[in-house]
């Protein structure tokens, strides 16, 4: 599972290496980089 | 940035296998992204007790939006030259060129930064290495190090 983090001048998408993201963390990202908080 | 690959990865992993003993490890993320988004910072950590040495990356944006695109470790660039990807850019880089193991608890990154505010772009991401325990690494070092320079050598 992804940790998603907005910061002032980006997004951070973090995952343990070897692991893929998935529908879930896509879905969270996309809230938060149209403009949603997390 | 472009660099042409005479070998291919699968003789690069066997190479640097054959001399860590490590397991090969491939990370493959595919990422919608907004139109208008930030910047995102892709980060892949390295978990406890672990050294991650990167191969070979390969990364494609669809369908034909742009992106600027910096590798990062950490918070830091890697390397200075960043470069617009676009959606008919597809072609295996040696990260290993740059020669950059990660060790646990830090981060090899990817940063993608929109370059159009009305298009959604998806952004794939295909990265190759070798996942190793610390002491393995400690005990393989300078074999890494000579498989590296032998493939830059060939």
């Amino acid at each position: 599972m992804a940790r998603i983090i907005k910061k002032k001048e980006h997004i951070e998408v973090i995952l343990p290496i070897g692991e893929t993201i998935n529908k879930d963390d896509i879905e969270e990202f996309k809230k938060v980089a149209k403009g949603g908080e997390k | 940035m472009s660099v042409a690959i005479t070998v291919t990865p699968e003789f690069l992993i066997g190479s640097i296998l054959r001399e860590t003993g490590g397991a090969p490890l491939s990370s493959v993320v595919s990422l919608p992204i907004p139109a208008g988004s930030l910047p995102v910072l892709l980060k892949f950590e390295v978990p406890e007790n672990m050294v991650y040495l990167p191969v070979l990356y390969r990364m494609t944006i669809a369908p034909d939006g742009k992106a600027a695109i910096e590798n990062w470790i950490d918070d830091q660039r890697v390397h200075q030259d960043g470069y617009v990807l676009s959606s008919t850019y597809s072609e295996w880089v040696p990260f290993v060129r740059y020669g950059y193991p990660i060790e646990a608890h830090r981060y090899l990154a990817v940063k993608v930064t929109p370059l159009d505010p009305m298009t959604d772009i998806v952004f794939s991401y295909w990265g190759i290495g070798v996942l190793l325990p610390n002491e393995v690494y400690r005990r393989v070092r300078d074999k890494y190090w000579r498989a590296i320079a032998r493939w830059l050598e060939s």
